[in-house]
């Protein structure tokens, strides 16, 4: 139940409907007035009235497109002049609305004679009265039975046509039967229009005239309360003819017009009268709406109202409006669907005008700056919110009224803060004692509810919350009762309407209530739930300030907060703004720590609010970075202590965490905690055509440590922690930490503990540590193979380093390690002890963990037969533990060779070039050797001739050539073209002269021994007459002698071409046939240009096959090269410097530069 | 005059409150701003509701218009202050509070002083060194709502 429930009766007996019915309502119809024959008019007077009840008229009001349908209820007064609309001046400042709409006057004449004796004086003084006030609605109403009975109707109605020749259309005859029974349609039709007519000019004439008189609002004497008047008095009139809505629109422009004359006066220094006569008067005759509503044309008689009286007159004339409204249409929708969506919107509506009132007059108060008594304001809050929900329960709960939430949650905060403070003013806590002040605050309280509402004496419902109020007044039990009953009811509504912040400082209001009252044990859940919602959500200044004015109160039970006190002190310990706090509250702290509890240790985990007394800097150092299972681990970190006083007896704990969780349980907990929440929510509302991104700030900055009870449990994380008990002082604070990891992987700082006694303070690590590289991890045995210089030689002997580890464990037993050279690779040897082979072999001794060994290996990457200058590839392997290694070398050739033979008849040269390319040192020759090959049973070889013994040293980027002179094949069966084999030596040392380490070079050549076809010889003359040498930039003559070899001479076509430096000839035609005569010879000449002076070699020549094209073949632009003898090869012509130029060679040149300029 | 200005992350937390406090007295003017924080703090429910209106209690038609409106207008009022709203596309709000009787300040004002604290937020976000989600050190947005304290 409630705490409205509790102040309001069980059955609401007095209804809404009740209130907004036609007889709570101003009576309010037509009037007509009336003059004549009595018996003709009450003849008519019943079956007029019923028939306008019964029937509407369509009207259409001034400015609507489309009519309404209107009742007109009718008035029968006598006539009275009073009660003509006057066009006239002098009648001018009569209220219209109290006029009749029409008037009648009533003929019942037997004859023409009596109508003359009796009747006519009286209808011409009647007609003279509308004529002089310029009326036109009016009817003369003819009851002509007694005359047709009389055989004397036609001369009547003749005479009353003459009388009112100009108004035919206004003389209506009726009749009138034996029975009582009267015929009148032409009589209602006609007064129907007439009424129609006259209202639709009474209502534009009365709206006029407001407008009017709204339009002087600036005028200072301008009367309010008089055009509020007329307004009320205008709607009455719309509420008469039915029209509803348009009395409800009457009562909302007036509250819309005084908001704004408030808003607009209020600012000003001179203030119009009516205003300054409502604020003179700082009170409230009657606090009661429901009571207004019942009596509300009372007030309006009333000729001066405070401001506070007449918002809430305004507001009882809305109701009322709203209610006949409402049962209007509840008559009009009897379904209960209907009817239940009705009463929810018309509670709704209720609210709405209640909630604007109260915001009103709020308003007004503050920015007016109205000092209303603060008990009296209290009390008509309390028994104004109290009124509005008795009202709303007559229709539905307004916890139903979800249009309407934030009204009702308006009302029930201002309730239930106006009747705390109305606990506080007038000593209604519990188990206070009430001062003699307080009593009289009561007693005013109570006379003025028993005084405006006549509470004690009514007793209708409307009255019931007034007199619930004054009896909680009187006592402090019922008020307490009330209070808490109250306070929760608004606290569960409020939670229905997702209120919750206000929900929670409702809770602390109430609190604070039985804290005075002296039931400490129901406050402190309330205090608990604000002090956790502002935690949660991080209102720290409102927290500590919060916590500050109830952590008192939580010392009365300390085993049921255990954990919130040791919180809330290391809270005012570390935030409080007193220094005075800060310290007791430290040692308060320290007190409670040391305080054995029966449960597990309080763990408090990281929060924004209230802030973690520790931090941990960004400086933590792990040593080593990178360890080996069960290796010892030393982190150093630096912790800053948020406490005014040292803290002694503090162990730490720092949890690492693996990146790579292994177990279940770690699992989840990532998958809950991380990897599950996007750090981002992005979305498109394609209502709103937005695209949003919006942060995960909590998931950023994770944090994360709520999950460290159960991580640190897990396999995959492990912990270092402090070895002794420590002294935290203020400040920084340097400590070492030690742990060993089990398994292996990569791992992070996740958090700190802080245990103090029996609580531990998980402290975050800054995310920035996190990405701290620390592993543990086992290591294989290891082999290192690399070259001591940076481009290892082929040729020559080259240290390489061998670097072995053991890994992480131990080798215990001696072992072999062997180096070799793979297959397929190029040829290596190795140096042991001075002696080379293909492979070697190390004895390793037993090796710690982690221990290194390393030696330097001598190696010779053996040359390539007639390598060519690139580097070539060799690849070398370890073995070593059933492991393998594999590397991979390019060596460059210290030197390498290029041979080429000539001959000529019976002589063959063979030329070796020595090339020295790569590296540095001085390649040394000692000997170089050709020995044919052949087989061992015919006599032994003969070394070649070298023709130039003399082997000089080698330098870097140079050539030397080695010249044999090899002798012809003497054999009768020797095939000459058959390859002869001969066997290259050649033996150097490398670096200075000194060097004892000798090279061997070996080689096989093949060597062809074909005889030429033809010798060539050339010769270059100038072509210049009479000129013996050749000069630079002056054609020459190449001319080529051609002389076959061949002992069967054939005629034949050969290809001579050239081929030279382009920067030493031009050469016009590269190519040219010769053809071959019978007598084996030839010529060609050539033009030839020198562009340099001095000795130049000859161009180069080849000999080349002329091919014969055949029938249907493609013809090659050249053939085979055939074997030839150059005689001249290698010879040099001397070239001279060009001629130098004629004078007039010269001028032209020099015009011609002048020119291009 | 404006009484409170604060800026209040989506979930709720303060990011920046600044107070205009009108006691000389330290403790009363510790209780001021305890009721301020605690008025800012309510006013949220409001902001809650207005940016997460119930599906069935708004056409489609007027969501889409109040999710484009950043303005969110008149929240709540006591006997002693009113808050106005206004909340941005990522959730951010924030709130001005006003004395109860201050007639001074109309629609296009709060709008006003609303888009001027939006800007200066922008700016203090774009601030690299600022992490999401941590209070407000900014001294350019701390000063334009000082400025809204004392010229508004």
């Amino acid at each position: 139940m409630s705490a409205v429930e509790l102040l309001l009766p069980e059955r609401l007996s007095q209804t809404a409907e009740s209130l907004g019915s036609a007889d709570n309502l101003a009576k309010s119809s037509v009037k007509i007035t009336w003059c004549g024959s009595q018996r003709a008019f009450e003849i008519c007077c019943a079956p007029l009235k019923s028939a306008f009840v019964e029937s509407t008229v369509p009207w259409r009001k001034k400015g609507n497109q489309f009519p309404t349908h209107i009742s007109l209820p009718l008035t029968f007064v006598p006539f009275d002049s009073q009660l003509l609309i006057s066009t006239q001046p002098a009648h001018a400042d009569r209220n219209k609305l109290d006029c009749a709409l029409c008037h009648l006057y009533f003929i019942d004449c037997l004859d023409v004679e009596e109508y003359r004796s009796s009747v006519r004086s009286d209808v011409v003084e009647w007609f003279a009265s509308m004529r002089d006030a310029g009326c036109a609605d009016w009817l003369i109403i003819v009851d002509s039975s007694r005359a047709r009975d009389n055989k004397t109707r036609a001369p009547l109605i003749e005479r009353l046509k003459s009388d009112f020749a100009k108004y035919l259309a206004k003389l209506i005859e009726i009749e009138s039967g034996s029975a009582g029974s009267v015929k009148m349609p032409a009589l209602i039709r006609s007064l129907k229009e007439m009424l129609v007519f006259a209202l639709d000019s009474l209502i534009v004439s009365c709206e006029d005239a407001l407008q009017a008189d709204k339009e002087r609002f600036k005028e200072l004497d301008w009367d309010f309360l008089s055009y509020v008047k007329s307004q009320l008095a205008l709607s009455d009139l719309y509420r008469s003819l039915g029209l509803r809505d348009q009395v409800l629109a009457q009562c909302d422009e007036i509250e819309a017009l005084l908001s704004v004359l408030i808003s607009d006066f209020g600012l000003r220094e001179e203030k119009p009268k009516w205003l300054q006569k409502m604020l003179k008067t700082d009170s409230m005759r009657c606090p009661s709406v429901l009571r207004r509503m019942r009596n509300g044309k009372e007030e309006e008689k009333e000729a001066e109202m405070s401001l506070l009286d007449f918002r809430l007159m305004l507001l009882s004339s809305q109701l009322v409006a709203l209610l006949d409204l409402y049962s209007a249409r509840s008559r009009a929708q009897p379904s209960a669907n209907t009817s239940r969506s009705l009463h929810i919107y018309f509670c709704g509506l209720i609210l709405q005008y209640t909630h604007k009132c109260l915001t009103s007059i709020t308003d007004e108060l503050a920015s007016l700056q109205i000092q209303w008594d603060r008990p009296e304001r209290n009390c008509w809050t309390a028994l104004f919110s109290l009124e509005v929900f008795h009202l709303c329960k007559a229709l539905c709960d307004p916890a139903q009224v979800d249009s309407a939430k934030a009204y009702t949650c308006r009302l029930w905060i201002e309730m239930c803060k106006a009747v705390n403070d109305l606990g506080d003013t007038c000593g209604l806590v519990p188990g206070t004692n009430r001062s003699e002040e307080q009593r009289l605050v009561t007693n005013k309280l109570t006379n003025w509810l028993d005084a405006s509402a006549d509470a004690a004496e009514d007793k209708t419902d409307d009255a019931l919350p007034a007199a619930k109020l004054r009896h909680l007044l009187g006592s402090q039990e019922a008020f307490g009762h009330l209070m808490q009953k109250m306070h929760e009811s608004a606290m569960a509504v409020l939670k229905h309407f997702s209120w919750k912040r206000h929900a929670r400082l409702l809770g602390n209001q109430l609190a604070n209530f039985l804290v005075k009252s002296d039931r400490l044990e129901g406050a402190l859940p309330y205090y608990s739930k604000l002090l956790n919602s502002l935690a949660k959500e991080g209102w720290s200044t409102a927290y500590v300030q919060a916590l500050e004015s109830v952590v008192t109160h939580f010392d009365a039970q300390p085993d049921v907060y255990a954990k919130e006190l040791i919180d809330y002190a290391a809270c005012l310990a570390v935030d409080s703004s007193s220094a005075e706090l800060r310290r007791t509250s430290a040692d308060k702290f320290i007190r409670l720590v040391a305080v054995k509890h029966s449960g597990a240790s309080i763990r408090l985990e990281h929060r924004r609010v209230p802030a973690n007394p520790f931090v941990v800097l960004p400086k933590l150092v792990v040593e080593p970075v990178v360890a080996i299972p069960d290796q010892p681990i030393d982190c150093r970190l630096t912790l800053i202590s948020r406490f005014p006083i040292d803290i002694e007896h503090v162990r730490l704990r720092l949890c690492w965490r693996s990146h790579s969780a292994s177990t279940t349980q770690l699992k989840d907990r990532l998958t809950q905690r991380r990897t599950t929440l996007p750090r981002f929510d992005c979305g498109h509302e394609a209502e709103a055509a937005r695209f949003s991104c919006v942060t995960g700030v909590n998931r950023l900055l994770a944090p994360r440590a709520s999950d460290a009870v159960v991580v640190q449990e897990c396999p995959g994380v492990f912990v270092v922690q402090t070895e002794n008990e420590s002294t935290i002082a203020p400040g920084e604070n340097n400590l070492v930490l030690r742990g060993r990891a089990d398994e292996v992987g990569g791992y992070y700082p996740d958090h700190l503990d802080v245990i103090i006694g029996s609580i531990t303070f998980v402290v975050d690590i800054e995310s920035d540590l996190r990405a701290l590289p620390f592993r543990v991890r086992t290591e294989p045995p290891s082999v290192a193979f690399a070259p001591l210089v940076d481009e290892p030689l082929g040729g020559v002997a080259q240290s390489f380093s061998l670097d072995i580890c053991s890994g992480t464990d131990a080798i215990e037993e001696s072992s072999k390690l062997t180096i070799r050279g793979v297959e397929g690779s190029a040829l290596i040897e190795f140096e042991t002890e001075n002696v080379w082979s293909n492979q070697l072999v190390v004895d390793m001794p037993p090796l710690k963990p982690r221990e290194k060994h390393s030696l330097k290996v001598n190696l010779c990457c053996l040359l390539e037969s007639l390598v060519d200058g690139n580097a070539f590839k060799a690849k070398l392997k370890v073995d070593w533990l059933d492991r393998s290694w594999t590397f991979d070398y390019l060596f460059n050739p210290i030197i390498y060779l290029k041979a080429t033979s000539s001959l000529l008849e019976d002589k063959v040269l063979l030329e070796v070039e020595v090339i020295r390319s790569h590296g540095e040192g001085t390649v040394n020759p000692i000997e170089a050797t050709l020995l044919e090959s052949h087989d061992s049973s015919e006599s032994p070889s003969v070394p070649s001739k070298l023709m130039n013994a003399d082997l000089d040293p080698i330098v870097p980027n140079s050539r030397h050539n080695l010249v044999w002179f090899l002798s012809r094949p003497h054999k009768a069966n020797a095939n000459p073209a058959a390859p002869r084999e001969y066997r290259l030596e050649l033996r150097y040392t490398v670096g200075d002269s000194g060097s004892k380490r000798e090279y061997r070079y070996c080689d096989r050549l093949l060597l062809y021994e074909e005889k030429a076809d033809y010798e060539l010889c050339c010769q270059i003359s100038s072509q210049q007459p009479q000129a013996v040498l050749c000069r630079a930039d002056t054609p020459c003559d190449l001319v080529v002698s051609l002389r076959s070899l061949r002992f069967e001479r054939t005629v034949e076509t050969v290809l001579i071409s050239l081929d030279a430096d382009a920067s030493l000839w031009i050469i016009e035609d590269r190519q040219k046939l010769l053809p071959v005569k019978e007598s084996g010879l030839g010529q060609v000449a050539f033009s030839i240009v020198p562009k340099a002076v001095g000795y130049l070699p000859y161009p180069s020549i080849a000999l080349r096959k002329c091919q014969q094209k055949l029938a249907g073949e493609k013809l090659e632009e050249f053939g085979g090269q055939m074997r030839c003898f150059v005689r001249t090869q290698g010879k040099q012509v001397h070239v001279l410097s060009p001629l130098p130029k004629t004078t007039a060679e010269l001028k032209k040149g020099a015009s011609h530069l002048i020119h291009s300029k | 005059m404006a009484i409170c200005v604060a800026v209040i992350d989506k979930d709720s937390a303060p990011l920046l409150i600044e107070c205009a406090l009108s006691s000389s007295n330290a403790d009363e003017r510790k209780a001021e701003q305890l009721r301020l924080h605690f008025f800012v703090h309510c006013a949220l429910d409001i902001v809650d509701e207005k940016l997460n209106p119930a599906a069935s209690s708004l056409t489609s038609a007027t969501r889409s218009t109040e999710l484009r409106e950043l303005y969110l207008g008149a929240l709540i009022a006591n006997e002693d202050y009113k808050a106005f709203g206004y909340a941005t596309n990522t959730r951010v709000k924030f709130v001005l509070v006003v004395g109860a009787g201050n007639n001074v300040f109309k629609d296009q004002d709060v709008r006003a002083i609303f888009k001027r604290l939006h800007s200066a937020y922008c700016d203090a976000i774009a601030n690299p060194f600022h992490a999401p989600g941590e209070f407000l050190a900014s001294r350019a947005l701390i000063d334009t709502a000082r400025d809204v304290l004392v010229k508004s």
